[in-house]
């Protein structure tokens, strides 16, 4: 051939390279695409997908009338939702579960709520969600799985949580932090109004449960060291709020850790700060839906004894600094119970019912409950007391009236239902149903609190 | 394979042969068993994955609609499909991690782009630059309602670990295949070479001048015929070998006889101071001896170059016989020797006319010179098996079967009656074999029952296809 000595050369090299391209191609490292992201995540915090969940058939509501009234979280068949007032829209966050105790953080941004895994003692992991639904997550790293108490900071969106080992700090993002350490489950605990500490009890470990002496602390979230402000021999302490101003802490005692006799009422105390002795405000059912604030910080509280509702219970005025009360007469034949300052402090609302005298632990029947219910009118009166009236309007077995910002009008609970009325025109509309599973409407000798399915934030 | 230089040894480029194609083999092998084995592995793990998402998605929304706890059934789910489970709402945010990573509740995870799609199932595998990491998703569907998506993330340490085992370890095979390999190309190319080394060795020692050399005939098929030719044509050079120096020996002797003659001769007439017609006539005599045998020698000379040619034509055999019988029949009946002619008719022959015709006539000059007066020589033609007889038979004295098997070598003469007084070269029928052999034929000698000589000139006959067309002389 004419041209082997350049096709023959050319056809060897052709034929070397593709052998030599074959055996690097057959022998190089798996291509596999490169990913590893798992800890790189904080800039992808900016990107934020405005997907809701997938909504259920929406519960009725009655948004019209809740007009102007700020954003209402609440439970319908183990759901969360929300309704804005503002826009009248409802918006369903949760998609599975039964969700309870939704609590709004203090912008009105997110909320936090328990998913009920244990049906029988209402307990579950928490969980945090944004207002529309997104960003929702289970809170994890905290020790166990029961949350009992927990609580926003007033000026942060930053949760507290009383876990079995102590008090945490939950953010909306990152890891929770453990801020005390405390020998006895489940401690007791309240925000200052500016958002910077906690207070909290303890209970020193003792052989004989009555003989446990409780420690009251207080600790800036931020330094962390705790600061003890009062020791009770032998008394336990349930810390109920810190005063609106900041100088006192709110709280009642508990003799020998009887749970028998918190039942039965308590002492209620204020610590001013600056003060080592307690002050004794008034005693009570340990109830904090039973604690209203006036603007000026003049607490607003049932006092009485006995653990059943109906029978020696009536409001009183208290002046946390001072300790001077202000009692509220009860109309006749009836007790006093949730209490609610207007928002100007002029005015208060709170349900009467009859008083049953505390020889009734029971009904014998239905009926005779439905009787009692029945009897729980909405009152409003000043802040005094004085031009006490009912509201027959609102009808009959009301719970927990809350006066909204503007104080013209009253959201309220009744037949398991959230009702608005208007004061001035006392006109009543339904809002919406709760989704309240007590089929037993005796509840705690007669109270019962709705704030596992509903919270309100007025904006 | 094209080397660089000669300058290597067939052994070395055997072994180095064999090492590179069984390198290049392996390389080929290996990378293709490992690509093989490993898209199988991941095809099976991306099965696997699907179906284990397929199954915690149902379990992950049964224990949802149980109400357990999220993450701890994504923490079991997790643990029973060797991963990590993470809830993605719809959103696309972290609501749970099954490892209870908390610095991740409520973000977007950065997932790869083969994953973002939140309705599709969908499952890769992704190197991590430590380990192989399977991400595997599935849309979540609790009650029929869409509640995000599940993220399966499993880590395939194990499977890169096994993956590059295999690699190495045929790798590590193949390595020792090749110096295997190499190994037996080193004892193959030796038992190929050996066989080679002696022949050079052979070869030098022929160039040398040793001409009798031989090599053992052992080895492949390719070395054995090798040997064998070589050894061949060894004995052949030696023999030639042999022959050219009796040749010359023979020629130097056969010329020596008449100078010697003439030597004589010169002398005498020298001593005389001049010649006498008795010696006159003695020196032409040994003078034309003399021309003769220079003249046969130059025409052997002639036929033994290998470039020698000569013109073939078709032509009848009876020509051939009745041309040369034309020439002889005057020396024939000079000495009244009858020529008997027999024929069994046309053989059409391929040849050169005047050389066959000059060993035709040497043949018959043979005949009439050992043919006593008043003899018979009897020339026959006939067609055997393709082959053309031209058997010449004279009745001169009888030649033994030792003297037959001599017949035809240069410069060889019957010692008894047929010796040198004839006036013979020597050469005649050495002329005539040469000039058969150029043909392809053959020149045999037999000895009559009844005495004289037999001489057979055998030549290959044209083919009948040729013979149809062809013009005869």
């Amino acid at each position: 051939m004419k041209n082997s000595r350049f096709i023959r050369p050319a056809m060897r090299g052709a034929a070397m390279s593709g052998i030599i391209t074959a055996v690097i191609w057959l022998n190089q490292p798996l291509q596999l695409p490169f990913f590893n992201q798992l800890d790189a995540t904080a800039h992808a915090q900016s990107v934020d997908t405005e997907q809701a969940p997938s909504l259920s058939e929406l519960p009725g509501v009655n948004a019209i009338d809740f007009k102007g009234q700020g954003k209402l979280a609440f439970i319908s068949k183990g759901l969360l939702y929300v309704l804005d007032g503002n826009t009248k829209e409802v918006k369903q966050l949760t998609e599975f579960g039964s969700a309870l105790k939704p609590v709004w953080s203090h912008d009105g941004e997110w909320l936090a709520f328990k998913l009920v895994t244990d049906k029988n003692s209402k307990t579950g992991p928490l969980w945090l969600i944004r207002k529309d639904g997104t960003q929702a997550h289970q809170v994890q790293g905290l020790p166990g799985a029961v949350m009992t108490q927990f609580s926003w900071s007033p000026t942060s969106n930053t949760l507290t949580v009383s876990s079995e080992d102590g008090l945490w700090l939950v953010s909306t993002e990152g890891t929770p932090v453990q801020l005390v350490k405390t020998p006895n489950p489940f401690p007791s605990f309240c925000w200052s109004p500016d958002g910077k500490s906690l207070a909290y009890n303890i209970s020193l470990p003792n052989e004989k449960t009555d003989t446990r002496d409780d420690h009251l602390f207080t600790v800036e979230i931020d330094a962390g060291k705790p600061v003890k402000r009062l020791q009770t021999p032998d008394t336990g302490i349930k810390l109920a709020e810190w005063q609106p101003d900041g100088k006192g802490l709110i709280f009642w005692q508990i003799p020998l850790h009887s749970a028998s006799i918190t039942a039965d009422g308590v002492s209620l105390y204020c610590l001013q700060l600056d003060n080592s002795q307690p002050k004794l405000l008034t005693t009570g059912l340990t109830y904090k839906e039973w604690h209203s604030f006036s603007p000026e910080g003049q607490l607003l509280t049932v006092e009485g004894v006995d653990r059943v509702v109906w029978a020696n219970k009536s409001l009183t005025v208290v002046n946390p600094n001072s300790g001077q009360q202000q009692h509220i007469a009860n109309p006749n034949g009836y007790v006093a119970i949730d209490p609610h300052f207007s928002p100007d402090g002029k005015n208060i609302a709170y349900v009467a019912a009859r008083n049953l005298g505390s020889d009734v632990w029971g009904f014998g029947k239905k009926d005779a409950l439905k009787d009692w219910i029945n009897s729980r009118t909405l009152y409003i009166a000043s802040a005094d007391g004085s031009n006490a009236r009912a509201l027959p309007v609102a009808g009959q077995g009301i719970y927990q009236p809350t006066w909204s910002k503007d104080g013209r009008h009253i959201l309220f609970v009744k037949n398991k239902a959230l009702w608005i009325v208007n004061i001035e025109g006392l006109k009543v509309e339904k809002i919406l149903d709760l989704d309240s599973d007590q089929e037993e409407e005796f509840g705690f000798y007669g109270f019962i609190s709705y704030e596992d399915y509903f919270s309100w934030y007025k904006g | 394979m094209c080397w660089p230089s000669s300058k290597y040894s067939l052994r070395w480029r055997l072994a180095f042969s064999y090492a590179a194609v069984s390198m290049v083999v392996t390389a080929l092998l290996t990378g293709m068993a490992v690509q093989t084995s490993m898209n199988k592995s991941m095809a099976s793990q991306k099965e696997k994955s699907l179906s284990s998402i397929a199954g915690i998605e149902a379990a992950f929304s049964n224990s949802l609609i149980s109400s357990l706890d999220p993450a701890k059934s994504a923490k079991q789910l997790g643990l029973s499909a060797g991963g990590r489970i993470f809830w993605l709402g719809p959103d696309d945010r972290v609501r749970v991690d099954g490892y209870g990573d908390t610095s991740l509740s409520g973000r977007l995870l950065p997932l790869p782009s083969q994953l973002q799609n939140p309705t599709a199932t969908n499952t890769d595998i992704f190197d991590s630059g430590e380990s192989w990491i399977a991400y595997t998703t599935t849309p979540l569907r609790i009650k029929e309602k869409s509640s995000g998506r599940l993220l399966l993330i499993q880590d395939l340490s194990s499977l890169r670990h096994e993956y590059d085992e295999l690699r190495q370890r045929l790798w590590l095979l193949g390595g020792m295949v090749s110096i295997i390999i190499a190994a037996l190309g080193i004892l193959l190319a030796d038992s190929m070479s050996r066989p080679l080394e002696e022949l050079t060795g052979a070869i030098e020692r022929v160039q040398a001048g040793k001409l009798k050399q031989s090599v053992p005939v052992t080895g492949s098929l390719e070395t054995v015929a090798l040997a064998e030719a070589f050894n061949k044509m060894a004995a052949r050079v030696a023999s030639l070998d042999e022959q050219r120096r009796a040749f010359i020996a023979d020629a130097a002797h056969e010329l020596r006889t008449p100078l010697a003659s003439l030597q004589v001769l010169a002398e005498g007439i020298n001593q005389n101071a001049g010649a006498n017609p008795k010696e006159l006539n003695a020196f032409v005599r040994q003078t034309d001896r003399l021309s003769r045998l220079v003249n046969s020698l130059l025409l052997l000379a002639r036929l033994d170059n290998p470039e020698f040619h000569i013109t073939k034509v078709p032509l009848l055999v009876t020509n051939l016989i009745e041309e040369a019988i034309w020439v002889i029949k005057p020396l024939a009946a000079e000495r009244q020797i009858k020529l008997n002619i027999e024929s069994s008719g046309e053989i059409l022959i391929v040849g050169d006319p005047d050389w066959l015709h000059r060993a035709l006539i040497n043949v018959l000059s043979n005949a009439v010179y050992y043919t006593p007066v008043g003899g018979l020589i009897h020339l026959k033609a006939e067609l055997k098996h393709s082959l053309a007889y031209i058997i010449i038979k004279d009745s001169g004295p009888g030649v033994s079967p030792e003297v037959l098997a001599q017949l035809g070598t240069r410069f060889y003469r019957p010692t008894a009656a047929r010796e040198r007084s004839s006036g013979g070269t020597g050469l005649g029928l050495s002329i005539v074999k040469e000039i058969l052999n150029i043909h392809k034929g053959q020149l045999e000698f037999l000895s009559s029952p009844d005495g004289g000589l037999i001489v057979r000139m055998i030549i290959p006959v044209i083919s009948s296809e040729v013979s149809n067309s062809v013009t005869t002389l």
